[in-house]
């Protein structure tokens, strides 16, 4: 179990020393993470129905104050964090791969329903959007982070559930 | 019998909900009006005086010194500790009474009152490097939290199984 504390945080460490340094400066991976979340939650609730609007980062409900997706907004830290979790813990590294992979496509994807959401909080509950903003990890990111970081200790065990193991099994 | 009975204490669950309550309203009703008042009349005044002299800007937030420099997308800052990401796991680890993971925990939270708020001050005054350990910091503790609710609640679990 040390042995995992200490892998883990090597890796989070160096990841943010990585970011701070290279990649922030250079902004790419954050753009692309910001923007492409806003146009993808922009044309999904176009495609609801609602009328929205998208420059860049901002999202805005006609009518409704705007949503920005900041840096802090992509979900680039939570995939680093259940990034360090899967190659902190033992296992196959076909399997680790895997792991990552849909791992990070699903933060991704979850990401966009969470922007979504927050635009659509402007219209339903504007006065408690900060505390919807706070809490919204605890909606739509940790449960799953902690669900997928279990089944792969399971992995290790040789026991996941047949959904995970079918999933992965390809 | 009796003596056994009286060992084994009540189940994990039940331990696990009345603890998620007791801490919940301890939390609430003491400690985050607490929180919130060491920031507002202690750290909050001191920091925006450093930050004055230095044209600095802070931003607002109840439980949080948030240092806004020119040139960084979005702010960078601290937590003022044992807020929900202390209690939430402490009342996990309780329920399942590892000790010594309570021990850690809290450790690590007094741990919180000292550094961040000495990194914050060196970044206000210019070492750039604080600023990126205040990130570590960040990332360090969103992992602490998670590796502890992810292990209180694995251990939960597998008592409950049992």
């Amino acid at each position: 179990m040390l042995g995992f504390f200490i892998k883990a945080g090597v890796f989070y460490i160096s990841w943010q020393i990585i970011y701070d340094l290279f990649l922030l400066p250079n902004g790419q991976l954050d753009h692309f993470l910001s923007v492409s979340v806003a146009i993808l939650a922009k044309n999904l609730l176009s495609f609801l129905g609602w009328n929205i609007n998208c420059a860049g980062r901002l999202l805005v409900i006609e009518g409704y104050r705007g949503v920005e997706v900041l840096n802090g907004c992509n979900a680039l830290t939570l995939m680093a964090l259940y990034s360090g979790f899967i190659i902190a813990f033992k296992g196959p590294l076909k399997q680790r791969i895997q792991y990552l992979s849909v791992g990070l496509l699903t933060i991704y994807l979850l990401n966009i329903l969470r922007i979504m959401a927050f635009s659509l909080a402007t219209v339903y509950f504007q006065q408690h959007w900060d505390t919807f903003h706070e809490f919204s990890p605890f909606i739509f990111f940790y449960p799953f982070v902690l669900y997928l970081w279990y089944q792969w200790t399971l992995v290790n065990e040789k026991k996941a559930t047949p959904f995970m193991s079918g999933l992965f099994s390809a | 019998m009796d003596i056994s009975k009286r060992k084994k204490g009540y189940p994990i669950y039940v331990r696990t909900i009345l603890s998620l309550i007791f801490f919940s309203a301890i939390y609430i009703t003491l400690i985050r009006p607490i929180r919130v008042t060491i920031n507002s009349d202690y750290l909050y005044p001191k920091f925006s005086q450093i930050a004055l002299d230095e044209g600095v800007e802070l931003k607002e937030n109840s439980r949080r010194i948030n240092i806004q420099k020119k040139g960084y997308d979005s702010p960078r800052g601290f937590g003022v500790p044992f807020g929900g990401y202390f209690w939430l796991p402490l009342a996990l680890l309780v329920a399942c009474y590892n000790w010594n993971a309570v021990l850690a925990l809290i450790s690590y939270h007094l741990f919180l009152f000292i550094i961040p708020p000495y990194l914050g001050i060196l970044f206000i005054r210019g070492h750039d490097w604080a600023g990126t350990l205040l990130q570590i910091n960040e990332m360090l503790f969103l992992g602490i939290f998670m590796f502890t609710i992810f292990f209180g609640g694995q251990e939960i679990f597998n008592k409950y199984k049992e």
